[in-house]
C-alpha cells in the first residue's frame, strides 16, 4: 500500500475522529490559531449580538477587557448597564456589518460625515441612526446627540489606537444603507427609529469581494493608526431574523449570508499575518452539537454553546486558561464610595442645621 | 413651651394649615419663633419630624404622629410637606474627581463644562429619579392614602452660586472624608441638578395628586440661584429671613380666610 498525504495528518483532520465520533463537548474545530493573549493584552470587541458574549466573557475571566468608553464613575454599574455602557469597548451597538465597521473608522477619524445623521423622534426624543438602541428613551436634543456622539467617537479612536487585540464578529451581509452617501444603518430606518424612505434608502446586500474589500479597508486604516494591532474574526451563529432579499428564504438567505463573512474572514487571515479566525460558528452551528446550543427559537445561543466557544478560545488564546483576576489599585472612586461620601455631607448639614447657628 | 414651633389657627378659621418636614423646616420654625417673640400672628402649625442622630433625637414630632394629624384633616385644610429636597446636593456639592456635565434641553443645551464628560441626560434622570422616589415617594403616596387634606410639597431652595461659600463651609468636612482635593461644583452644574430634582417632583407629585410649591418670588437672583440675603450659612439651606418668605407664601397661598390681616 503506498503512503499518501492523509496518512500523516492530525486526528483533527478526520471527520470520523474529530467530530462524528468525539463528544460533544469535546468537539475543537480549532484550526490554525497562532495568537496568545496574555493578562495584559488589551482585548477590545465589536461586532453582532454573538459578540456581547465574547465581551461578557472576557470581563469575567481577569483578562483585560479594553473599554475605553465604560460610561462615567458616578454611575452605578447597574444603570452603566441598562444604558449600555460596556456592552463592548465602546457604546457603538452591535455592528453588525463589514460596511458598517469600516464607516465607523471612518467617522470616528473624519474621515465620513453621513448626510442622514439624526433620527428626529419627537421634541425631545432624539437618536444616533448609527447606535440607535444604545441610549433609551434617546437623546433630549440633536445637541446632546452630537455632543455625546464626538465623545464616542474619541473612545472609539483611543480604543483602536491602543488595543492589542480586535476581537470583531461579523454578523451580517444584509444591510440598509443611504442612498445619498451609502451611509450604513445598523437596523433599517423605521425600525427602531427613523423613517423608512424609498427615495432615500435602499436595500444592500454584501458579496464576498465587496466584504473583503471593506474588511481590507478597514484592516489596513486600524494598522495605520497602531501598527501592532491584531485582529481576530469571528462570524456569528446567530440567522437572520429576517431577509429582505427579493424571493429569498430566510434560511438560504442565512447560508448565503454566512458563507460570504466566512470566506471573507479566511481570504484574510490567508492574506495577512496579524489577522486571526477563531471557529465560533462551527461550534454553535456544527452537525456534532445536534442544535443543542440553540435556543427553542433556533437563534439565540444558549450559555452551554457560549461556554464551548469561551472555553476553546481560553484555551487556544490563553497559556494557561482564565486568568486569575490581578488585585488592581484602585485609581477612581467608584459610585458608592462617591455617592456616600457626598451623602454624608448633605446629611450632616441637614442635622447640623438643628444646631441652629446664626444666619 | 412646647417641643414643636405651632401657633394653632384660629378656632374661627375654617381652614388649617399643617407644615412639616425635615431640615428646611428648621428655617420655617425659625421665622414662627421670631413672630411670637415680636407677637406677630402665625396661621401655621410648623413641625420638624423627629429623627434619631447618635441616640439624641432631632425634631420635635414622629412621621407616625404627623399621620395621625393629617387624617383629622378635611379637604379644605393644608398640608405642607417638606420632606427631603437635598439630593440634588449629592450629586453636584462636591466635586467628582472625574470631572462631568449634564444638557438640559429647557436650558437651550448650553454648551458642557470644557474637560468634562458628558452624561445623558436621561441616564442620569433614571438614576437620580430612583434615588429621589426612594426618599420622597413613600411618605408622600402615603400621606395622600391618609388625608382629604390638600396637599403641597415645597421644593428646596435654589443653590447658592458662590463656590467659595461653599467651600469656606465644607473645608473640614471634605478633609474628613477624603476628597479634600476636589473642591466644589460649578454652580451651572448645582442649578442643572436642583432642576432635575423638582421635574422629578414634578413627575411623582402630578402622578399622586399632590401640588408642587415653587420657592417664594424675590429670594433668588436674575439666573435663579438664591439670593444673597437668603443665605443660610451651609451649602443647600436658607436663613431665617427664607424661612418668614416661605411662611409668607404659604399663608398667602393656603389661608383664605386666617390670614396675618385677619389674626392681627
Amino acid at each position: 500500500m503506498s503512503d499518501h498525504p492523509y496518512k500523516t495528518l492530525p486526528d483533527k483532520a478526520f471527520w470520523r475522529r474529530a467530530v462524528a465520533g468525539a463528544a460533544a463537548e469535546d468537539v475543537d474545530p480549532v484550526g490554525v490559531f497562532d495568537l496568545r493573549i496574555d493578562p495584559e493584552t488589551k482585548v477590545a470587541t465589536a461586532g453582532s449580538c454573538f459578540a456581547q458574549h465574547i465581551a461578557r466573557y472576557l470581563r469575567r475571566s481577569g483578562y483585560n477587557y479594553f473599554v475605553p468608553e465604560p460610561g462615567h464613575p458616578i454611575l452605578p454599574e447597574q444603570v452603566r448597564d441598562e444604558n449600555n455602557y460596556g456592552l463592548f469597548s465602546c457604546r457603538y451597538g452591535n455592528i453588525y456589518t463589514a460596511r458598517q465597521l469600516w464607516q465607523l473608522f471612518q467617522r470616528a477619524y473624519g474621515l465620513f460625515h453621513p448626510h442622514e445623521d439624526a433620527w428626529v423622534e419627537a421634541e425631545d426624543v432624539v437618536l444616533d441612526p448609527f447606535r440607535p438602541t444604545t441610549q433609551p428613551g434617546g437623546y433630549t436634543s440633536e445637541a446632546e446627540m452630537c455632543r455625546d456622539r464626538e465623545q464616542h467617537l474619541a473612545a472609539v479612536r483611543r480604543m483602536f489606537e491602543e488595543l492589542d487585540v480586535f476581537v470583531f464578529t461579523l454578523g451580517l451581509t444584509e444591510c440598509w444603507q443611504s442612498r445619498m452617501d451609502g451611509a450604513v444603518f445598523p437596523l433599517c430606518p423605521g425600525v427602531e427609529g427613523g423613517r423608512f424612505d424609498p427615495e432615500q434608502h435602499d436595500f444592500h446586500n454584501q458579496g464576498v469581494e465587496d466584504v473583503i474589500a471593506d474588511l481590507v479597508a478597514f484592516r489596513d486604516a486600524l494598522i495605520g493608526v497602531n501598527p501592532g494591532a491584531q485582529i481576530i474574526f469571528t462570524v456569528s451563529p446567530v440567522p437572520l431574523m429576517a431577509t429582505a432579499q427579493p424571493r429569498e428564504h430566510v434560511l438560504t438567505a442565512t447560508t448565503y449570508s454566512k458563507s460570504v463573512l466566512r470566506v471573507a474572514a479566511d481570504v484574510l487571515r490567508r492574506r495577512y499575518p496579524n489577522v486571526h479566525y477563531f471557529p465560533s460558528y462551527e461550534i454553535i452551528t456544527g452537525a456534532f452539537n445536534r442544535g443543542a446550543y440553540f435556543a427553542p427559537d433556533l437563534r439565540n445561543v444558549l450559555e452551554d454553546g457560549v461556554a464551548h466557544v469561551m472555553r476553546l478560545f481560553m484555551q487556544h488564546a490563553t497559556s494557561d486558561g482564565p486568568a486569575k483576576k490581578p488585585a488592581e489599585a484602585r485609581t477612581e472612586i467608584e459610585s458608592s464610595d462617591y455617592l456616600a461620601a457626598a451623602g454624608h455631607l448633605v446629611e450632616v448639614e441637614c442635622d447640623e442645621i438643628a444646631l441652629d447657628r446664626p444666619s | 413651651m412646647t417641643t414643636h414651633e405651632s401657633a394653632r389657627v384660629s378656632p374661627t378659621a375654617e381652614s388649617r394649615i399643617l407644615v412639616f418636614g425635615d431640615s428646611h423646616v428648621h428655617r420655617i420654625q425659625g421665622a414662627v419663633r421670631r413672630r411670637r417673640k415680636f407677637n406677630k400672628p402665625v396661621t401655621a402649625d410648623v413641625r420638624r419630624l423627629i429623627k434619631l442622630k447618635a441616640g439624641q433625637p432631632i425634631g420635635d414630632t414622629s412621621l407616625e404622629d404627623i399621620m395621625e394629624m393629617v387624617a383629622n384633616l378635611g379637604p379644605d385644610d393644608v398640608v405642607v410637606a417638606v420632606i427631603g429636597g437635598n439630593q440634588h446636593a449629592i450629586f453636584s456639592t462636591i466635586q467628582h474627581p472625574q470631572p462631568f456635565d449634564l444638557m438640559v434641553r429647557e436650558d437651550g443645551d448650553s454648551e458642557i463644562r470644557e474637560g468634562a464628560e458628558l452624561i445623558p441626560y436621561r441616564t442620569m434622570y433614571s438614576l437620580f429619579a430612583s434615588i429621589v422616589r426612594q426618599g420622597n415617594q413613600k411618605t408622600l403616596e402615603a400621606l395622600r392614602s391618609r388625608t382629604k387634606a390638600r396637599i403641597v410639597l415645597l421644593m428646596a431652595p435654589p443653590p447658592k452660586r458662590d463656590n467659595r461659600f461653599i467651600e469656606q463651609y465644607h473645608d473640614s468636612r471634605f478633609a474628613a472624608e477624603g476628597i479634600a482635593s476636589n473642591g466644589v461644583s460649578p454652580p451651572a452644574l448645582r442649578m442643572k441638578f436642583w432642576k432635575m430634582q423638582n421635574r422629578i417632583l414634578a413627575d411623582i407629585c402630578s402622578r399622586i395628586g399632590i401640588e408642587l410649591l415653587e420657592p417664594p418670588e424675590d429670594t433668588s437672583d436674575p439666573d435663579g440661584f438664591l439670593a444673597k440675603p437668603f443665605w443660610g450659612d451651609d451649602a443647600t439651606h436658607g436663613n431665617a429671613e427664607y424661612g418668614e418668605r416661605v411662611l409668607q407664601q404659604i399663608e398667602a397661598r393656603f389661608s383664605p380666610v386666617c390670614n396675618v390681616e385677619a389674626l392681627a
